[in-house]
């Protein structure tokens, strides 16, 4: 036994919907994926850019690298130019290491190798720690500067031939120190060389 | 009569919105067989009440063994001299009251026990579409019935057995 009625259709409009919402979604699945096309064209670019700034920071490095010698000769110069510091052992010795730092780093700026000099120099310095007689008296910015003048006579040689004045001024500076006597009692001349030093090393910039 | 706004008969294919009842038969297609099993024509489409939203008639396409029969419509006025009633060319469609047939699934064939050949090729016919009024189903009903019964003028009609469907019979 059948009977047989009629019914309304199910609505269109919840299939039209879905059909929307099927079209939005491989819209979106499309959509995204061309954003991830986009985001790897980005990551690419980002990539490029990163390399860029890579570049920007290899670069900046290679400028802080050219800098640092700058840097450490500044440093210098404001070491020895602190009125705080006294004219003593301590304040020779931390001018001898921030001076050879800033030869070195020149140096190294201008292709010139002036290592074993610097080496030589480092190991004096190092020694008036370890002697704590020697901090007392002139000889050890004595044993070490000669090295360092040594050095500082190389670079000026070779990349800064019309210097040689300004050399032989530090020159004529450091004779002045008497390695026997005190530190404390030859300011002037310790100071004085310090500063024909910075002059130059300023000029080499 | 009513007007088109108050009908209630409608082909189904009217009504976009509505369709068969899930899990009932759609026998728009089958066959449809007379008494003797004879082929009289096929289900074109389902004339349904909609405010019962029940399959009150099915519209048949007949075969051409009905149209060449060439019998005179019976009408039970026209025979009583109010007028006459020919069936024309291009009216090869009639309708069935769904209380009158049984239906074989298995075979999807529609059968009529107890209507012959005769007796629809003696049915008035419409054109395919045409709008079914009361007029003309009080003359399918009298050719069907061939008494003189009176039907009622409203939906009281379809509660008759013509449309009752616990007459279908499996066959």
């Amino acid at each position: 036994m059948a009977e047989i009625e009629i019914e309304k259709k199910n609505p269109i409009w919840p299939w039209i919907l879905l059909a929307i919402l099927v079209i939005a979604a491989l819209l979106y699945f499309f959509v995204l994926a061309d954003d991830g096309t986009d985001d790897m064209d980005d990551m690419n670019t980002e990539q490029v850019y990163d390399n860029n700034a890579m570049d920007n920071e290899t670069a900046d490095y290679q400028d802080a690298e050219n800098m640092r010698y700058v840097a450490l000769i500044n440093e210098y110069d404001t070491y020895i130019n602190d009125p705080q510091m006294g004219l003593d052992h301590e304040y020779a010795n931390g001018a001898l290491m921030k001076l050879i730092s800033a030869v070195d780093a020149t140096a190294n700026e201008l292709g010139v190798d002036i290592e074993s000099d610097l080496e030589k120099a480092r190991k004096e310095a190092q020694s008036i720690t370890e002697d704590p007689l020697k901090v007392t008296h002139a000889n050890s910015i004595k044993d070490s500067g000669k090295h360092i003048l040594t050095a500082l006579k190389t670079i000026q040689t070779e990349k800064f031939p019309d210097m040689s004045n300004a050399y032989s001024e530090i020159d004529s500076a450091f004779s002045k120190i008497d390695p026997g006597k005190e530190t404390l009692n030859q300011k002037m001349e310790v100071k004085s060389f310090f500063n024909k030093v910075s002059s130059l090393l300023n000029s080499m910039k | 009569m009513k007007d088109e706004k108050n009908r209630s008969l409608f082909y189904l294919d009217e009504l976009s919105d509505y369709k068969v009842k899930s899990g009932d038969p759609d026998v728009r297609g089958w066959h449809v067989k007379d008494k003797d099993q004879r082929v009289i024509g096929k289900v074109e489409n389902l004339l349904v009440n909609k405010n019962t939203e029940k399959v009150v008639y099915l519209d048949v396409e007949v075969d051409p063994s009905i149209i060449d029969a060439n019998h005179k419509p019976y009408s039970g006025k026209a025979q009583g001299g109010v007028h006459e009633v020919m069936n024309k060319d291009g009216e090869n469609h009639l309708i069935i009251p769904i209380g009158l047939v049984n239906l074989n699934h298995d075979e999807e064939v529609v059968n009529t026990n107890e209507i012959t050949h005769k007796t629809f090729a003696e049915t008035k016919r419409k054109r395919k579409g045409s709008t079914i009024d009361r007029e003309y189903e009080i003359i399918v009903l009298d050719s069907y019935n061939r008494n003189d019964t009176k039907y009622p003028e409203d939906d009281s009609l379809y509660e008759r057995d013509e449309y009752d469907t616990k007459n279908y019979r499996n066959t």
